[in-house]
């Protein structure tokens, strides 16, 4: 046949994919209209366009809030160097108009992978001296050096320096590199709950609590072995101290007065709402976290095949995916449960480093994967453990003071992170007690104090 | 002036340098080398004998004369008259003596000649068996015997025609009267088409319908009758009542007179390349001669014949090139017939055996097809009823040509043959577009200079084609018979380098990594696709100039010849699409994107790279009358538009979801 006239079926084929896209735009999951990759912080939750597009057509400010909303309280926390605020100055018009300090998508543009640097920012790594011009004259100390290293050279960061002010690196000054004799501080949650209810015994299987609630069917399988090892475990477990019973973290929402047993196992695998009950906080932070990060959303869990790091794949997060909920072995949840899924560098020469290969009296390792990236933080007499490792990660100087400070001068932990080949060996290499910073922290500290520069980072 | 004193005359011109070319024969054939020795040589005679009275004629279409269908005067064979060429009529020529160089005719008279040319072609195979000596025998081979056959026909009588050839069964139709019975005695079948049962059907029931009986598989056991014949009786039994006979059992090569001449013969008279027989200055063309143990038996080989022997006799190298090397060339048999109306028409030889068939049946509209194959190349057709492809069929059967099986499933369905090989635009059907900016057919065109449009002018201005963009003009002088003059596309090295520089932009886009990781900084010019305001800006300017090209299109089709010469306007399409390119380069910062934005930046990017393919393309042919090219064009052309027509819809929601998110 010979095809006369192309337009008629041009325009056909124009209104029949608009309508197509169209549909796929109000009831379809908008993957077509993804524009391009998402962020490394975004990635796992791109297919909820109303994460960060909270309704069509809203704009730029409408954005700005869904950023703010999940993280000006973080950055809020680290006392941020160049909040919003401080640009509401007429004095930073004129640089304003240069770059709109005041938009989170100035700097971090979502959807251009391809443009996009380290921590998400998207502007090329200069870009400091849009507004810094003025301190290779001010500061004489600076002068050798150029403005894309500001950022990208571990001295400066533009929003979290918490770690990086002067006086702060100048307080270990001249001290040892290793601390040999300090120590973790130790966990309070469970002297905190047995002082409380001093005279509560452990549930025990027998209890009449737990025959009472399960009375034929849970015995007449407890010949299974699975289940004799399983309430063997939790019967050592602080679950069966603490009184939690197999009914407070096995409910069935739908049918809470079933009580078969085959039936109960088999519906009632726990979801985080149980662990919720009683660890509100700590699942809070994990829902910040990039491990919960999509569940938060109400996505399925992350995949770790769907992962951009480098994992071993079919597994899954989840709190029991690294918490045994019966057994609760400290051990298995700091190391194994971590290296089930990571698959790095860094993390397969955990078993190389220092900080496994020197052990207690009980051999076991002194400093685990968790003590690094979800320390235990003194808040007054108690002691919590983060459940956000990016709270002390990117930069990697937010673990400097929480964490590495415990054991190390500042100087020798500064050294050492600022290094990638020795964060890639996870700290087995030799490591000088040297970092450049220091050369100007000592310059200044041997001269007067008048002579003292400013401490804007 | 006696023919004595004629032939001292003859003998005389010789004397002064004439050389003389005696050709025995008077057909076509004998005609034709006459003409070409007359035209290539100033200084030669040619004497040629003719054996009837009557002038040249061409023997066959006497069956169609026969049977009313040309006239009379169609048979003559039109002849420049040269005073050099001299035709003697009636006078047969019975002896050669290669030695004294001369022939003599039935009068003893002496002709010398310088060369001979024997074209004395085939005569009507006889009855292999004594006939009995009584009237009523009719051959078919001469204006006599047309004159005799006529009056046959005029008395009404029944008539048994021998021979179930094509000549038998043209005669058998022609001596058909309202009340007159004509049998067909056939030894085996008609046309020779054993073998091949639904078009021997064909055949035969449509020379029923003309009231023919056809006797197949019949051997004639004897004739009968007093003074003239009555009946004759066949071994298989048949009594057939006739007045008259009429043999048409075939021919064969007319060569009595080599003789005792030294000419070396086998069926007919040996020759070689040249046409020339083993003795010197002798040759032999047309029907009556042999080469390479092959007669021929059509008149197009035996006219290159003539034409190879005039050459030789000239010493005239033959240059291919120039002569064409047709003596060799293969020639397709073809047996054309109208039986009842119904076109009939066999190329090649369908008796020989062929290992695949394919069949068209469409007995209602009265369409027979059918090609047969050997090797899986066609070296047979038997056609009934009309098919505008005869033609490439034939041309098909000649080169031998291999056909695809779809090619032949798609026979079988429609009965048309798909076929690439045809190479001018006469072939092509009437439907046929030839116009593709004004949609002009091949049959408005036709009927166009039929209303007396002969030049390019007047039909551009009646019809409208050729009006515009000007790529059809050769096919419509074609259709002129007017020679093709070269069309070039203004601009072409400039449209030619702009398409390749198109193309290398093209190759950067997809090859090239974003430009973020480049060494040299970029941070005035990266505005354009890290800003939002920018990323407008340069957004806009890319819908723009994409519209802009269009306007190409927007000419072609809103017809609007006054405002620049289309090439003109093929220039400025090839520089915006550069300028686009580019504009693609900064919108994007060379990251393709995903999802949307990557089908629009490749549908973008492919139609780019056709619209530079097409560019370099016709830059890289100045001219558009070979077919192929033709063909080849329009279909980059058509991907070029179906590839455009997908991009507004992407361009819309591109746009829209920029500010929906």
């Amino acid at each position: 046949m010979i095809i006369k006239k192309i337009w008629p079926i041009g325009l056909l084929i124009t209104i029949i994919s608009s309508l197509t896209l169209l549909y796929h735009l109000e009831k379809g999951d908008r993957l077509f209209f993804l524009a391009g990759e998402t962020t490394h912080g975004h990635y796992q939750i791109e297919l909820v366009c109303s994460a960060c597009h909270s309704e069509p057509f809203a704009g730029k400010e409408a954005i700005q809030q869904t950023c703010e909303s999940c993280h000006q309280s973080e950055l809020d926390k680290v006392s941020d160097s160049h909040p919003k605020k401080k640009f509401s100055d007429p004095r930073f018009a004129s640089m304003l108009n240069q770059l709109d300090a005041t938009q989170c998508v100035s700097c971090h543009k979502e959807h251009d992978q391809k443009h996009t640097y380290t921590n998400g920012v998207t502007l090329p790594i200069g870009f400091c001296e849009t507004c810094h011009q003025e301190t290779l004259e001010e500061r004489p100390s600076h002068q050798s050096f150029d403005f894309t290293t500001c950022a990208y050279s571990g001295c400066h960061n533009y929003h979290d320096n918490s770690m990086l002010y002067e006086d702060y690196l100048a307080r270990s000054l001249n001290k040892e590199p290793t601390d040999r004799e300090s120590r973790l501080p130790l966990k309070t949650a469970m002297s905190r709950w047995t002082k409380k209810n001093p005279n509560t015994i452990p549930l025990s299987f027998d209890s009449k609590l737990i025959k009472n609630l399960y009375p034929d069917e849970l015995i007449n399988q407890v010949s299974s072995q699975d289940l004799v090892r399983i309430i063997s475990e939790w019967q050592q477990s602080s679950h069966a101290i603490t009184q939690v019973a197999c009914i407070d973290c096995h409910q069935n929402s739908q049918n809470t007065e079933s009580n078969k047993v085959s039936e109960f196992l088999k519906v009632s695998k726990p979801e985080i709402s149980a662990c919720n009950n009683c660890h509100e906080k700590q699942v809070g932070q994990y829902l910040e976290s990039r491990h919960g990060m999509s569940l938060a959303l109400g996505l399925k869990p992350l995949k770790t095949e769907h992962s951009r790091l480098n994992l071993k794949p079919n597994q899954e997060t989840g709190c029991i995916q690294c918490h045994n909920p019966h057994a609760l072995i400290e051990r298995t949840t700091q190391v194994e449960a971590c290296l089930n899924c990571h698959n790095d560098e860094h993390s397969l020469n955990y078993k190389l480093s220092p900080h496994f290969v020197i052990k207690t009296q009980n051999q076991e390792p002194i400093v685990t994967c968790s003590n690094c990236h979800l320390p235990r933080i003194k808040k007054g007499k108690r002691i919590e453990i983060g459940h956000n490792p990016n709270d002390f990660l990117r930069p990697n100087s937010k673990i400097l003071r929480p964490v590495c400070d415990t054991c190390h001068s500042t100087e020798f932990s500064l050294a050492a992170l600022s290094d990638t080949q020795q964060v890639k060996a996870n700290f087995s290499l030799p490591q000088e007690n040297h970092h450049p910073t220091y050369d100007l922290v000592r310059k200044r500290d041997s001269s007067s104090s008048k002579d003292k520069e400013s401490t804007i980072p | 002036m006696t023919v004595a004193e004629r032939n001292d005359i003859v003998l005389s011109d010789s004397k002064v340098g004439l050389h003389t070319t005696i050709v025995i024969g008077n057909g076509p054939v004998g005609q034709r080398i006459a003409e070409k020795l007359l035209t290539l040589n100033p200084y030669h005679r040619v004497i040629i004998f003719g054996e009837e009275s009557s002038p040249a004629y061409n023997r066959a279409k006497l069956s169609s004369v026969l049977a009313n269908q040309q006239c009379f005067d169609s048979l003559f064979i039109k002849q420049v008259p040269n005073h050099r060429h001299i035709n003697y009529l009636g006078r047969q020529v019975v002896a050669i003596d290669p030695l004294d160089k001369s022939v003599s005719d039935q009068f003893n008279q002496k002709f010398h000649y310088d060369s001979l040319v024997i074209a004395t072609g085939s005569r009507a195979k006889q009855w292999p068996e004594k006939l009995p000596n009584i009237e009523g025998f009719y051959y078919f081979r001469s204006i006599e015997d047309l004159n005799k056959l006529k009056t046959l026909r005029d008395s009404q009588l029944d008539i048994a025609v021998i021979g179930a050839g094509s000549l038998g069964i043209e005669t058998a139709l022609a001596l058909k009267t309202q009340n007159n019975k004509i049998h067909v005695i056939a030894r085996k079948q008609v046309l020779g088409l054993d073998g091949h049962h639904h078009a021997i059907d064909w055949v035969l029931s449509s020379l029923i319908e003309q009231g023919i009986h056809v006797h197949e598989h019949t051997h004639i056991k004897e004739f009968k009758g007093l003074t003239k014949i009555e009946s004759l009786t066949t071994y298989e039994g048949e009594n057939i009542q006739v007045d008259a006979v009429v043999f048409c059992i075939g021919i064969e090569p007319n060569i009595s007179l080599t003789q005792h001449t030294g000419i070396k013969t086998n069926k007919g008279i040996i020759v070689n390349e040249s046409c020339e027989t083993n003795l010197q200055n002798i040759y032999a063309i047309g029907e009556c001669c042999e080469h390479n143990g092959k007669l021929i038996g059509t008149i197009a080989p035996g006219l290159h014949q003539a034409d190879k022997a005039a050459e030789s006799i000239l010493n005239i190298v033959s240059h291919p090139e120039l002569f064409g090397n047709e003596f060799n060339e293969p020639s397709v048999e073809e047996i054309i017939l109208k039986v009842s109306q119904r076109h009939t028409v066999i190329f090649g030889d369908p008796s020989l055996p062929s290992d695949m068939h394919k069949v068209y049946n469409d007995r209602k509209n009265g369409v027979y097809r059918k090609l047969l194959f050997r090797n899986n190349r066609l070296f047979a057709a038997i056609i009934i009823g009309l098919w505008h492809q005869e033609n490439q069929v034939k041309e098909a059967i000649l080169q031998k040509s291999q056909f695809s099986s779809s090619v032949l499933f798609r026979f079988e369905q429609t009965g048309y043959l798909d076929l690439k090989t045809t190479k001018t635009v006469r072939h092509k059907p009437d439907e046929y577009l030839i116009c593709l900016c004004e949609q002009v057919t091949k049959k408005q065109i036709t009927d166009c200079i039929s209303q007396g449009n002969r030049n390019l002018e007047s039909i551009a201005e009646n019809c409208k084609a050729g009006s515009n963009c000007g790529s059809c003009q050769p096919l419509i002088l074609e259709l002129l018979d007017q020679p093709a003059e070269n069309l070039f596309v203004r601009f072409e090295q400039t449209i030619k380098r702009l398409s390749i520089i198109s193309l290398i932009i093209i190759g950067f886009i997809i090859s090239l990594p974003a430009f973020k990781d480049w060494t040299f900084s970029f941070e005035s010019v990266q505005y354009f696709w890290s800003d939002s305001l920018g990323q407008q800006i340069s957004g806009y300017t890319l819908l723009a100039l994409i519209l802009i090209a269009g306007s190409l299109s927007a000419k072609r089709r809103l017809k609007i010849p006054s405002i620049g010469h289309l090439d003109s306007w093929r220039l400025f399409h090839s520089i915006i699409g550069i300028i686009s390119l580019l504009t693609l380069v900064f919108h994007t910062g060379l990251s393709l994107g995903n999802n949307l934005n990557f089908a629009l930046i490749l549908i973008f990017l492919l139609a780019t790279t056709t619209g530079s393919l097409i560019g370099l393309f016709m830059a890289n042919n100045h001219h558009w009358s070979d077919e192929k090219l033709r063909h080849v064009r329009l279909w980059w052309t058509r991907l070029h538009f179906t590839l455009l027509w997908c991009l507004p819809s992407l361009l819309i929601f591109h746009i829209l979801i920029v500010y929906y998110f």
